[in-house]
Parts: C-alpha cells; sequence; structure tokens
C-alpha cells in the first residue's frame, strides 16, 4: 500500500464514530462499562452490577434507552412491587449480562455472578430464550447445517468466540485480510460476535498499520474484538490498540512501535502522519495518546499514579514525583507493557494463559470456538494455520529457487536455460499465491517478466542454434 | 533461610494435621441488591462452625500464585511421588522448545507427567554454558571480541524459552511445583525464575540475564531503546511467571537498573535504587543483578538453600518421598541419542569434505548428506547445532543435494558421451574433479 493511499484510509478513519457506544446495523449497541463491554439493544432484559459509593449492588430490569454520548444507560427496575426507571452512568456499571428479551418473561437466576460480560445471553442455566444468541428458532438451518433463528443467524447454545491466531510479522503471516475474513465467518452468527485476535507478532510494515486500521475499524461496528496478547511488539502493539479489549498471557509484552524505515528511525512529517493518525484512532478507542507516543519514541515519558481509595488511574507524560508513581518509561526507553504492569494500570482488561481464564474474564460460562461440520478445527485457527503453511512454503521454496539458480551451471546451455525458465514460471506462480511473501523478498513481477520473456527467447536461438 | 531441623520436623509432622483455610464462599446476599429489604429475603442456613487452622511453624506458600508445594499446604496422606524435570545442558540443544515447527521433548515429558500423576514437580536447572559463573558476561563479551560467540545464538530463541516456560507452567499448571536451580546462568535465569517456589543449590547462581540487553542494537537511540525494550520486555515477560515485582524483573535483565531490598518478616520489597536496609544486591549500572546462593537466600529470591534432592525435599516438609525417574530417563535419553548422532554426523561430514578422487564419489557424497539431512529432520536439537557449528541448515542442503543431482547428471552424461568408457583418467572438462572429458572438448 503506497503512503497516500494509507493516509486516506487513516484520514476516512477519523470519520469513525467514537466509542464508548456505537450503533450497530441490527439495532444492539456497545456500551463500556467500568469493566468489560456490553452488546445490547433498547429492550433487553438484563441483570447488571453497580458500584454505588462504596457499596455494590445486582438489579435485574429492562433496557429503556441507551445514550451514546452521556454514556447513560435507563434500566426499567421494580423494586417493592414498584416500577421505577433509573438512569445509570455506564461508568458506574460494573457488569451487565442480557437475559434474553423483553419479552421472554424472568429468566432463571443466572449462576455465575462474577461474570463480566455476556454476549446476547448466552449464559449457560438461563432460560431457553437467553441460551440462544438471537432468540428464537425458525426450524430452518443454513447449508452448513447450523440452525438459523428468525433473522437468518446461526444459532447455538453456547456464546461463540471466533479465535484467530495472529502471528509473526504484521503483513506477511499477520495481516489484516484475515480479520476481514474471520469477522465475515462471525458474522453468519449476526452481529456482537466474539472475536479474540490471539497475537504473537515482533510487528511488520508500518503501512499495513493503515489496512488494520481500516478493518479494525469496520469490524468493531459488528463485533466485539478482543486482543489476547502473547507479544505484541511494534506494529502489533498498535494492532493491539485498535481492539475494544486487550487481555495478557502472563508473559505478555507489548509496546516499542518506533516507526522504522530501513535500519533508521523516521522522524519528520511521515512520523508526525503516523503519530496524529493512528493516535487519533487509539484516543478514539478509550486509551490514552500519551500511551501511544511512549511506545513511538524514547523521548516520551509515561508515568501513572492510582488513587488509593477508587483505584482510578491517572497518566502522566512527565515524572510528577507523586507518592505511588510508576515510572514505565524514562525519557531513554521506549515503553513495552508486561502483563502486571499492563494490569496494574488498566491498560490490560486481565491476564489468562489459557482460554478458559480468558473466557471467564470474557464473561463466558464455557469457551465455545464453532467448528463446521466437516472440518476439523475452527475456522479462523484454520485460516491462520493454513496461510502461514503457505507462506512458509513459498518463502522456503523462492529460496530454494534462487539458489538453485545461482549455484553452479548446467553444461547444456538448452538445459541450463530451461532450468532458468522453470525457477522463474515457479516464482511467478508464488507471486501469484502468496504476494506478501514474494514481496518480503523483494520480487518484482515486471522484472521477473521481462526476464522470463527473454530466457524463452534465448532458449528459441539456442535450438536453433542446435538444429542448424 | 535454612531452617533448623526440629523445625523441619515439626513441619512435616504439622502437615500431616487435618486443616481447613478455606475461605468462606461468598453467599447470595452479598450479591443482592440494597434497594430489596433484607427481611424479605429467607434466612441463610448456619454454616457449621469450621475448625480453626491450627498452628504451624512450616512454611506455606499460600500467597504466592501457583500451588504450593509445602507440606503443610498439601496435607498429603501418604509421602509425595516427587517427579523430576530437568532442565539441563546447553541452551538451545537440550534445552529447548518447538525447533522449526516440530515439537520439543518437554511434549514427550508432559505426556508422561500426566501419566505418571505426581503429587510434586520439581524442575531441576542446571545450564550455565561453561563460562565462569561469577563474570558471565565479561566472558561472554570476551568472546565476542574474539568472534567465537554470536549473543543472538546466546538469547535469540527467547520467544522459544518463553513459549516453553509458559507451556510448562500452564500444561502442568494443576501440579503443585517448585524449582531447583543447580546452575542458571545467561538465559537459564530465566527457568530459574519462572516459578514462584525456588530453591538453590549452595554452588548455584542466577546470573547473566544482561545477555538479553545485548541483543538490541540499531542505528540511532530510538531503535536502540526499541529493540532493547522489546527484547527486556519478553524476558521480564518469562519472569512474570514467577510472580516477581517489576523492579527485581528490571533489575535482572537492565544492567542500567540497580537493586537493594527492604524485608518485612518474610516479604522481600526490591527497590531499584541502593537504599534499600537490608540488601544492596547491585549498584552497578554496566551489569544486571547477579545471586549467588547466599543472596539468594538472604534477600528472599530463594526459598532457601537444599544441598540435593533429600534436602531439598525436607525443607518443603517431606522427610519421605517416592522420586519418580521417567522424566529424568527421557530427557537424558534424548540428549544422548541426539548427541550421538551428532558425531555420527561430524564424522560423516568429514567424508563428505574428503577430496573425491572420481566422478563416481559423487553418489556416496549425496547419501552421505542425505543422511544427515534424514536424522537433522528427525532431532531438531540436532539440526540447531549443525547451524550452529557448519553453518549447515535444512535449505542448504536441499540446495547442496540438487546441485550434486545435476553434477550425477553431468557425470553421466559426459560417459555416455565419452563412450562409458568410466571415470578414469582424462581431467580437465568438467571442472569439477577428475571427471572424463567434457562436453566442450
Amino acid at each position: 500500500m503506497t503512503t497516500r493511499a494509507a493516509l486516506v484510509i487513516s484520514l476516512a478513519l477519523g470519520l469513525v464514530p467514537a466509542a464508548p457506544a456505537l450503533a450497530q446495523a441490527s439495532g444492539q449497541q456497545q456500551v463500556k462499562l467500568a469493566s468489560g463491554t456490553w452488546w445490547g439493544s433498547v429492550g433487553d432484559r438484563v441483570e447488571l452490577t453497580i458500584k454505588d459509593q462504596l457499596s455494590t449492588r445486582t438489579l435485574q430490569g429492562i433496557v429503556r434507552k441507551i445514550d451514546a454520548q452521556k454514556g447513560l444507560v435507563t434500566v426499567e427496575v421494580t423494586v417493592d412491587g414498584k416500577t421505577s426507571q433509573r438512569p445509570m452512568f455506564a461508568s458506574s456499571i460494573v457488569s451487565m449480562k442480557t437475559l434474553g428479551p423483553e419479552d421472554a418473561g424472568a429468566p432463571a437466576s443466572p449462576k455465575d455472578k462474577g461474570a463480566v460480560t455476556t454476549i446476547g445471553g448466552g449464559s449457560k442455566g438461563a432460560d431457553p430464550a437467553a441460551k440462544s444468541p438471537r432468540g428464537v428458532a425458525s426450524g430452518k438451518t443454513d447449508k452448513e447445517g447450523w440452525p438459523l433463528d428468525e433473522n437468518g443467524f446461526r444459532m447455538s447454545d453456547k456464546t461463540p468466540v471466533f479465535v484467530l491466531p495472529w502471528v509473526g510479522p504484521v503483513g506477511q503471516t499477520a495481516r489484516n485480510e484475515e480479520m476481514d475474513a474471520i469477522a465475515a465467518e462471525a458474522d453468519k452468527w449476526g452481529p456482537g460476535q466474539i472475536i479474540v485476535l490471539d497475537i504473537d507478532s515482533p510487528g511488520g510494515l508500518v503501512t499495513e498499520i493503515f489496512e488494520i486500521s481500516a478493518s479494525l475499524g469496520e469490524i468493531r461496528k459488528r463485533h466485539r474484538v478482543v486482543a489476547w496478547v502473547r507479544e505484541a511488539i511494534s506494529a502489533a502493539a498498535c494492532t493491539s490498540m485498535h481492539c475494544d479489549e486487550i487481555y495478557f498471557r502472563t508473559v505478555g509484552s507489548l509496546g516499542a512501535s518506533t516507526m522504522i524505515a530501513g535500519a533508521n528511525t523516521v522522524y519528520g512529517p511521515q512520523l508526525d502522519a503516523f503519530k496524529d493518525e493512528i493516535g487519533s484512532v487509539i484516543e478514539k478507542n478509550g486509551r490514552p495518546r500519551m500511551v501511544f507516543d511512549a511506545m513511538v519514541l524514547a523521548k516520551d515519558v509515561l508515568t501513572y499514579t492510582k488513587d488509593p481509595v477508587t483505584g482510578k488511574v491517572t497518566w502522566h507524560d512527565k515524572v510528577t514525583g507523586q507518592p505511588g508513581e510508576v515510572v514505565l518509561s524514562d525519557e531513554k526507553d521506549n515503553l513495552v507493557f508486561t502483563a502486571s504492569t499492563a494490569l496494574d494500570s488498566g491498560f490490560s482488561k486481565g491476564t489468562a494463559d489459557t482460554e478458559a481464564e480468558l473466557g471467564k474474564l470474557l464473561g463466558l460460562d464455557d469457551w465455545f470456538e464453532p467448528v463446521n461440520p466437516g472440518e476439523k478445527q475452527p475456522y479462523g485457527r484454520k485460516l491462520a494455520a493454513n496461510w502461514k503453511k503457505l507462506f512458509e512454503d513459498c518463502e522456503k521454496d523462492i529460496d530454494l529457487q534462487i539458489n538453485i539458480l545461482q549455484g553452479a551451471p548446467k553444461s547444456d546451455p538448452i538445459e541450463q536455460t530451461s532450468a532458468e525458465i522453470r525457477t522463474i514460471e515457479r516464482i511467478l506462480q508464488w507471486e501469484r499465491r502468496c504476494k506478501p511473501c514474494t514481496d518480503s523478498k523483494g520480487i518484482d513481477r515486471e522484472r521477473l517478466e521481462k526476464m522470463l520473456k527473454d530466457a524463452r527467447k534465448r532458449l528459441v536461438d539456442l535450438r536453433r542454434a542446435q538444429q542448424r | 533461610m535454612v531452617m533448623p531441623q526440629i523445625l523441619v520436623a515439626a513441619a512435616a509432622a504439622l502437615a500431616l494435621l487435618a486443616q481447613s483455610d478455606d475461605a468462606p464462599a461468598p453467599t447470595d446476599t452479598d450479591l443482592q441488591s440494597v434497594d430489596v429489604p433484607a427481611a424479605t429475603e429467607p434466612a441463610a442456613p448456619a454454616e457449621p462452625a469450621k475448625p480453626a487452622k491450627p498452628f504451624s511453624l512450616a512454611r506455606t506458600g499460600v500467597d504466592r500464585k501457583g500451588k504450593s508445594p509445602y507440606a503443610a499446604d498439601m496435607r498429603l496422606a501418604a509421602p509425595p511421588k516427587v517427579y523430576v524435570i530437568p532442565i539441563e545442558g546447553q541452551m538451545g540443544t537440550d534445552i529447548h522448545g518447538e525447533i522449526n515447527g516440530k515439537p520439543g521433548i518437554y511434549e514427550k515429558v508432559i505426556a508422561d507427567v500426566r501419566e505418571q500423576k505426581p503429587d510434586i514437580l520439581v524442575f531441576r536447572i542446571n545450564s550455565g554454558d561453561d563460562r565462569n559463573p561469577d563474570k558471565y558476561m565479561e566472558a561472554v563479551r570476551a568472546q565476542m571480541k574474539e568472534d567465537k560467540i554470536d549473543p543472538r545464538r546466546l538469547a535469540s530463541g527467547l520467544t522459544e524459552y518463553r513459549d516453553l516456560a509458559l507451556r510448562l507452567r500452564t500444561e502442568l499448571g494443576d501440579y503443585p511445583a517448585v524449582a531447583y536451580v543447580q546452575e542458571a546462568r545467561g538465559v537459564a535465569s530465566l527457568f530459574a525464575l519462572a516459578w514462584p517456589y525456588m530453591y538453590v543449590s549452595p554452588e548455584g547462581r542466577i546470573a547473566g540475564l544482561d545477555i538479553v540487553g545485548s541483543l538490541g542494537g540499531g542505528n540511532d537511540a530510538d531503535i536502540r531503546a526499541k529493540m532493547f525494550g522489546a527484547w527486556t520486555g519478553i524476558a521480564k515477560g518469562v519472569l512474570e511467571l514467577g510472580g516477581h515485582e517489576n523492579s527485581l524483573t528490571d533489575a535482572l535483565v537492565r544492567p542500567d537498573r540497580v537493586l537493594s531490598c527492604d524485608i518485612d518478616g518474610r516479604s522481600t520489597r526490591w527497590r531499584n535504587d541502593t537504599g534499600g536496609d537490608w540488601y544492596v544486591v547491585d549498584q552497578s549500572m554496566e551489569q544486571s543483578a547477579r545471586f549467588n546462593a547466599k543472596v539468594a537466600e538472604e534477600t528472599g529470591l530463594a526459598d532457601g538453600i537444599a544441598n540435593d534432592m533429600d534436602d531439598l525435599m525436607a525443607l518443603l516438609g517431606y522427610p519421605e518421598f517416592e522420586q519418580v525417574a521417567t522424566g529424568e530417563k527421557i530427557f537424558t535419553d534424548y540428549s544422548a541419542l541426539w548427541r550421538k548422532r551428532y558425531d555420527e554426523c561430524k564424522k560423516m561430514l568429514d567424508d563428505f569434505r574428503e577430496p573425491m578422487e572420481d566422478g563416481r564419489d559423487l553418489p556416496k557424497r549425496k547419501q552421505l548428506l542425505e543422511k544427515i539431512r534424514s536424522m537433522a529432520k528427525q532431532y531438531p536439537p540436532l539440526a540447531r547445532t549443525l547451524e550452529w557449528r557448519f553453518g549447515l541448515t535444512d535449505d542448504q542442503m536441499a540446495v547442496i543435494l540438487e546441485q550434486l543431482n545435476e553434477q550425477i547428471k553431468d557425470y553421466q552424461r559426459q560417459r555416455r558421451n565419452s563412450g562409458g568408457s568410466g571415470g578414469g583418467g582424462g581431467g580437465g572438462g568438467g571442472g569439477r574433479g577428475p571427471m572424463g572429458p567434457g562436453p566442450g572438448r
């Protein structure tokens, strides 16, 4: 992608509506809570836990209004036989769970009181309507055999999770194309699905981040996108910060987003554009810009302090000397979070080493990755594995072909030229199948095609000469 | 901290007493709305009174992450079954994770642990690259100057070791575990600190993690900061498995951090300055913090000093235990086997390098290389050693084999052209050994 195109996309990103609430095509809205996110719509029967001063209380009721701008959720609750509508700040809601549609009747008491968030009310032990993400079964199935609800979305009695292993260099094995593909798969289950990007990447091409930013901006309008970090360095750190929520593995590390061209740091207008555009998206996602800045250049400082009573975190772009101040990055360092610093500062929502642990943090009773009939593994895992294998095969074979081509020439010039043609044709085939790999090898299609043309002509000449 | 024998015995005896320290489960009323009058709720049945936790002099680990291996916490009715997992030898070969997509030897060990169902795991760490234990980094730097060593070979497997440590922790997380450090220098220190419970042998050392910082580099200050931050961040991630404070992990991986500590009872508070009232571990801005057994024990980094397995188990509170030897056997057998194959490969490489007398030697060379390649595929540590020692990768072997095929074809063609007179005399034409008259002749 050219820088110009990247700028256009990133400018377009600036038009994406901001969190905390994003209107959904299906009427579902995203509400950022004190901890976690709730997806749902007006009319949903919910159970919510509110933190009010020093007390915590749990209520059940029906959502009557969602005010995205003010961050207010109005819930109709019945207490002592009296029904009233209570507006509540989303930031005071510790957890919120959909129990079903308004007309589904009072559900059974949910068992998982510690749950943070549940998408579509897929709570084990809740009533049948609450079990289904979309409610009422239509009696139909899709071509892959999944039962469909009345809206044509797939149904299951468990809340599905769509995991995409996002592994390796950004732009090579970790790309936005697979993000788009898994989002399309999640679309079959309706909006509000959980997509987990299982990130293990040392970073890569900065230009790719603009495409990733565009893809994630679109996907987040429909789904809840979660970054689960093993390693998210450089462009992968930026990618993580584009997600709704970030969770770490215990060994996780995230940061070091210095922009590099060749072997040098990029400064000047290019860096400013990168910081402005990506920084603004990250800021709109609810993360302080100074966190991103401290990952980009060493000189930018980041510290934080925590209110000893409320635990509220305040970020600082210089060392303040306040009691309990934690310096994450001084003027010589590039910011890299570990699991403990991310959790303590509230940068991450939690730490999980297994799917089961992550599921709990996401508010799920069970970890359920749908496997399509006839497949051995879930869609996202297969998608990532196939692409990674193709990329690695391509990389290995191109190295082999180039080495053979550069090796000792054959004694017969006709054979030598034929071998050259075979090699070029093979590399051109790879270029069509796995362009990111051939790009990473600096392979230029036009140049190869010219070489192929020349070699074919040479072969014809050699054969003619032999016939004479 | 060395415990008098009498306390060990008392601890062991107390460990067998039944205890009940479970926290009461939250009741439904804990989570209910304050709007609901308490009177309308049915009274919760009275909880039966729980016996108080008996006083214990035994050490426990209830305040730490991970399952405690201490007798006082485990309360076993019989001597424990103890499974030893060696993390020993050379980093990257003996101690390895997934290499080129192939599972490492620890996958077999993990499967065996599940089969054996031990009560306690002991991760025995002994790795040090045969360098002077006190001046590990100095030795590394000296060797780097002489081009004898590439720091990337020592530490570039950092992500592999991180993933291995995480895998061992998550896959075997159900078992109480303790690390027993006989030696941990360089990157091996990551494993020494990846478990919350750790004992060290009297001669043991944990040092040399500044090797991680040497992986950085770059043309300008920002790139250097980026690379340094990325590598040290990854290393610190492994240390988080052990539940260590960030100020400690910083000092262990960063030469530019000093380290001291305050002690409050059995709790250690690490500080990145030299103002700690208990101990100044490291006051140099040139090297990262290093621990010998004494300092590790006195600062509370290690739970104590154990002379051997018997001593370790006694310190954990077990006067008797049953040791399961299968894990050690799997590990040592595999190490011995791949090293034996490596010796065979070296001999074959010597044969391969012998000057050819005749083009008829080409198929023999091809056979030798095919055999080496096949062994390297079977034993990933062998493949890695061939790469480190001889620069020979699978891709390179594939290319050489391809070239050998071409040479064999050329040779056969030349023989046909010369009437099949064999590869004896002649010389010259082929340009690669005495291959008989070439086509240009």
